[in-house]
This record gives structure tokens, C-alpha cells and sequence, in this order.
């Protein structure tokens, strides 16, 4: 969207440390100075442009200046002056733009949809949170989510949304302390504290997605097996969780969309970003891959609560099974299923009791779909809650 | 102002969002220079009748109007302000005449004069009088000196 940022106070509430570090960031260097304004310019530009910034916003016609400025850098970047403007203010963040493409009026969409979406989005952070925070790589995710993971969720921020045609933006901070520096500005970092894991949640968010759009893509050009190319990448941290979230913001209609990544302006990573761009084939496919896992990968160390319902043992040393009506930790209560498992003797005589006296009881292992039976495999640590 | 920014080589620019004050902005681009632009900002009055006192133009300015040219440069100001004074005739349509095929007159002058640094106006006083000097003819070579500061570079300018 076109259109020129004439806010004198928007302007004002700018710091010049904020626009020197966004400058500094894009390639832009000092060629000038004086007490006043520093003159910076893009060398590496065919034909290179210079743009002027005062070292205090107290001076006169500063708004003026940061207009001037943002007129300069949205024809350099060709993008919108509302972009940049957001990028200055929130330097100190790693940005995600979720852009989709609705019916209708550019800049609305669905209310069904749009909470489809910010559902989506928000478990598509908390896989990258989840990746992050553990070097195992597992085709589904714990359901318990890692502290760490939790933690960090309660530090991201929804930006308001942009028109265009409707943009959602996700902010993660990457400093703490980040504050307006008094000048003279010490160029170009600053003296803020990084905040590492959340850079990794960023990035594994970054590359984790990029897999899973390679996977779809590669599916629709061979069309042979679903599940090879997902299952392939989950060694690199592909998920479910990731492709159910990425399937989910696109919402029922599967409305195209594209995933835009930016790292805070004073903190580059290694780690070079480009547009993922998502259309309905790729979102369904997701989808489908995302069932796939789930009924053919295990969810590893799930624990169960609930009450046993069937107690089989066909002889005495033969296998002894029995079925919880339960659910996984951490779930609601609304979506209790039946699990299947194998125990020993001992083990046994303790689920003959529980169910004797109505008790819950509660076990650990891999959830495992045998047909429509969900079996939990490798149980341990079978007790009776109190 | 552009006849004569145009005659001396350089830009003049009016911003969507311009400083209080400030009507014009003329700019200097200065290839293989560095800083490769140098600007100065001009408020323009166009008088007529003007009162002259010593040698002086005294022209009336509203004390908002003076506060915006009164700064101290690098500390208020990060681009140096100069009031501009064009004197015209009392009527426009006098304002310029078609000269013969290859000319055409401006009438009358521009004059300017530094502000900078002057003490500000009391609260109560709504506003001043001020003075140009009538030596400080706004010619192209005078304009430029003013954008890049420096008259050895401004005769280069002018004779490049």
C-alpha cells in the first residue's frame, strides 16, 4: 500500500538511534557528520543515494526529516512507508509477517476466518518454541510443553494488523533493555542484553517451515508418497504440530497466503530470509501430511490419566491388556479416548484393583495408532492415583 | 527563489510535511563530494513598500515566524535558516514583464539575511521587526555560498 507517513507526532516518537540503527542495518554508511545530522549513503547502490538525520529529535523540523527519510527508503527498498516505519520502531524485535489473500475487500476478512488464522499462528509459534527448546527431533511434539516454550509464548506480541491484502504480524523481542539510548548513540550495537533462545525460536521457526513448504512442494511434483518427504525432513525439525498450524491459518477455505521473516535491525543472523508463499495445494497438503504423521509416527512419552475400562488376559502367561478411558496430560477433559496397552502380572493386579475400586490410574509411553486403536507402547511407571 | 536556485545550479524542493516556518528547502548535489548534498531552508516573504533604515530593509515578522529562524545551527537546527526577502511591486501583474525574444525581468529583488542565533522574543511579544541588509542581494552565486558555506567553492560552482 502507498501511502506517505505525514504524522508529525508518529515522526517525532522516532529516536534518531532507532533510524541509525535501521540505516546501519540495511547496508547504509556515515559518509558525513557534523554535531547536527549525519549524512549516510548506500554504497553498494549503482547509483547511490544519500539521506540526512539529525542526532536529536529535539531539533526543529524533525518530523520533517524522518518524513523526508522514510520518502528516500521506501523508493530504495520499494516498500511501504508504514513497513519501514514499523521496522524502525520495532527494532529491537525479529518480525513475522503472515500476509493472506481473502475474498473480498482488500484489508478484511472472515471473522471465522481471522480466528481460524490467529489460532493457526499461534501454535505455528509454539512449535518453533517447542523445536527450540530440545534438541530431540520428533515427527509429533510433547504435548506438555517445555517451560522455556511456555515462557517464551507469553513474550510474543500481534501487532495491529496491515492492510494489503490483510497482514497479520507476529513480534518476538530480542533484546531486553532495549530502550531509546541517550546520544551520542554508540554505533551501531547496542548495550542491551541478547536474548539467544529466542533468536533460536526465529530462526527454527524460519528453517522448520521452509521444510515443511519443501516437503509440500516436492509432494505436488511427484505425487507418489505423502509421507517420504515429511518424514524425511522430521530428523531436521518438520512436525505435525508445525504442518497442522500452518495448515490451520490458511482456515477452512485454505486461503493462499506467505510467510515473510525479518530479524531485529542491530542483532543480523546468519540465517538469510525469504518469503515462503503458501497456496491452497500446499496448504491442503499440509494438512493431510499432518494426519499421516500422526497416525503413523509414535508421540513419544505421553502420559495418561484416567479410569480402567477392560481388563483382557486370555491365559495365564499370556499377554495381559487393559483400556483407559483417559486422556494425555495437559489436555481438556472434553476429549477423553480409549488406550490400549500391555502390562506385567504385577502391573496387572494393580489395574484389577483400580478398576475394582473405581480409582484412576496413570501411565507413561509412545501413543501409537494401530488402526483406529490408539496403543500405548513401551508403558511404564503404571500407578493408582490417590 | 527557483529562477534564481535554477541559475545557480540547484534544487529546491517543498516537503509534504515541511518545518513550521520554512517555506522552501534548496539543495546542492555535489557529485564526488561528501557530503554529497549540502541544504539550506529559506522562509520567503514577499513585501511591498518596505521601510529602509541604514542601509537596513525592516520587515515586520510575527514572533512564530522569527522563532523559526532564530535557532542555533547543529544545536536547534541540523540544516542552516535564512529569511528571504523579495521586495515586489505594489501590484502582481508587475511582478515580471516579458522582456524582448531571449529575456524576461523579475521585478524587484531578493534580499536575504541570518537570523541565527538572535535572542528569542519575551512570552508577551507577539511580534518583531527585523532587519536584511540591502548588501545581501540574493544573486545565484550569493544563494550558492549560502548552501555549501564556502566562496572559494562557490566560485567553483558557478564557474564549473
Amino acid at each position: 500500500m502507498d501511502v506517505r507517513v505525514i504524522d508529525a507526532d508518529s515522526l517525532q516518537a522516532r529516536a534518531p538511534a532507532q533510524i541509525f540503527t535501521y540505516l546501519t542495518a540495511h547496508g547504509w554508511e556515515v559518509t558525513f557528520e557534523d554535531r547536527g545530522s549525519w549524512a549516510l549513503e548506500q554504497s553498494f547502490v549503482e547509483d547511490p543515494v544519500e539521506v540526512w538525520l539529525p542526532k536529536n529529535r529535539q531539533i526543529r523540523g524533525y518530523p520533517s526529516r524522518v518524513a523526508q527519510l522514510l520518502k528516500v527508503l521506501s523508493g530504495v527498498e520499494n516498500r511501504s512507508e508504514l513497513q519501514i516505519l514499523f521496522e524502525i520502531t520495532h527494532f529491537e524485535s525479529d518480525i513475522q509477517r503472515f500476509r493472506c489473500f481473502p475474498e473480498g475487500v482488500s484489508g478484511t476478512m472472515r471473522l471465522e476466518e481471522g480466528e481460524e488464522t490467529l489460532a493457526g499462528l499461534k501454535k505455528w509459534v509454539l512449535s518453533g518454541a517447542t523445536l527450540a527448546s530440545s534438541a530431540n527431533r520428533a515427527a509429533i511434539q510433547p504435548r506438555r510443553k517445555p517451560l522455556m516454550a511456555t515462557r517464551f509464548m507469553e513474550q510474543v506480541r500481534l501487532a495491529v494488523p496491515e492492510e494489503g491484502s490483510f497482514i497479520w504480524t507476529v513480534m518476538v523481542p530480542i533484546s531486553v533493555d532495549a530502550k531509546d539510548s541517550p546520544l551520542p548513540i554508540v554505533a551501531p550495537g547496542y548495550s542491551d542484553t541478547f536474548d539467544v533462545f529466542n533468536r533460536r525460536v526465529t530462526t527454527a521457526l524460519f528453517s522448520s517451515t521452509k521444510l515443511a513448504f519443501g516437503a509440500a512442494q516436492e509432494f505436488l511434483e511427484d505425487r507418489t508418497s505423502l509421507a517420504r518427504p515429511f518424514k524425511e525432513r522430521v530428523v531436521d525439525g518438520l512436525s505435525a504440530n508445525l504442518c497442522e498450524a500452518l495448515c490451520q491459518a490458511g482456515g477452512e477455505r485454505r486461503v493462499p497466503y506467505e510467510l515473510s521473516f525479518s530479524w531485529a535491525q542491530h542483532r543480523p543472523a546468519s540465517v538469510s530470509p525469504e518469503v515462503l508463499r503458501f497456496g491452497s495445494e500446499e496448504i491442503r497438503v499440509l494438512g493431510d501430511a499432518a494426519e499421516e504423521l500422526r497416525n503413523t509416527e509414535p508421540e513419544e512419552g505421553v502420559t495418561i490419566q484416567g479410569y480402567v475400562v477392560r481388563l483382557i488376559r486370555e491365559s495365564g502367561s499370556g499377554p495381559k491388556r487393559i483400556t483407559i478411558a483417559g486422556m494425555p496430560d495437559g489436555v481438556s477433559e472434553d476429549r477423553v479416548g480409549h488406550y490400549w496397552l500391555e502390562l506385567d502380572a504385577e502391573e496387572y493386579d494393580m489395574a484389577m484393583r483400580a478398576h475394582g475400586d473405581d480409582k484412576r490410574v496413570r501411565v507413561t509411553g509412545d501413543i501409537v495408532r494401530r488402526g483406529n486403536r490408539r496403543w500405548l507402547s513401551g508403558a511404564y511407571g503404571f500407578s493408582i492415583i490417590s | 527563489m527557483q529562477a534564481i536556485a535554477a541559475a545557480a545550479g540547484l534544487r529546491v524542493t517543498k516537503e509534504e510535511l515541511e518545518p513550521e516556518g520554512i517555506d522552501l528547502q534548496i539543495i546542492q548535489d555535489r557529485k564526488g563530494l561528501q557530503p554529497r548534498t549540502q541544504r539550506i531552508e529559506v522562509q520567503v516573504k514577499a513585501r511591498t513598500g518596505v521601510r529602509v533604515v541604514d542601509e537596513n530593509f525592516r520587515v515586520d515578522l510575527r514572533a512564530k515566524q522569527f522563532h523559526a529562524l532564530n535557532g542555533v545551527f547543529q544545536v536547534d537546527y541540523d540544516v542552516r535558516r535564512y529569511l528571504v526577502l523579495v521586495t515586489v511591486p505594489d501590484h502582481f501583474s508587475e511582478y515580471y514583464r516579458c522582456g524582448d525574444e531571449d529575456h524576461l525581468r523579475f521585478h524587484n529583488r531578493a534580499y536575504w539575511a541570518d537570523l541565527m542565533g538572535m535572542p528569542d522574543l519575551p512570552s508577551s511579544q507577539a511580534s518583531t521587526t527585523v532587519s536584511v541588509p540591502k548588501c545581501n542581494l540574493l544573486t545565484s552565486e550569493a544563494l550558492v555560498e549560502l548552501v555549501c558555506g564556502d566562496h572559494e567553492e562557490a566560485v567553483r560552482w558557478m564557474s564549473a
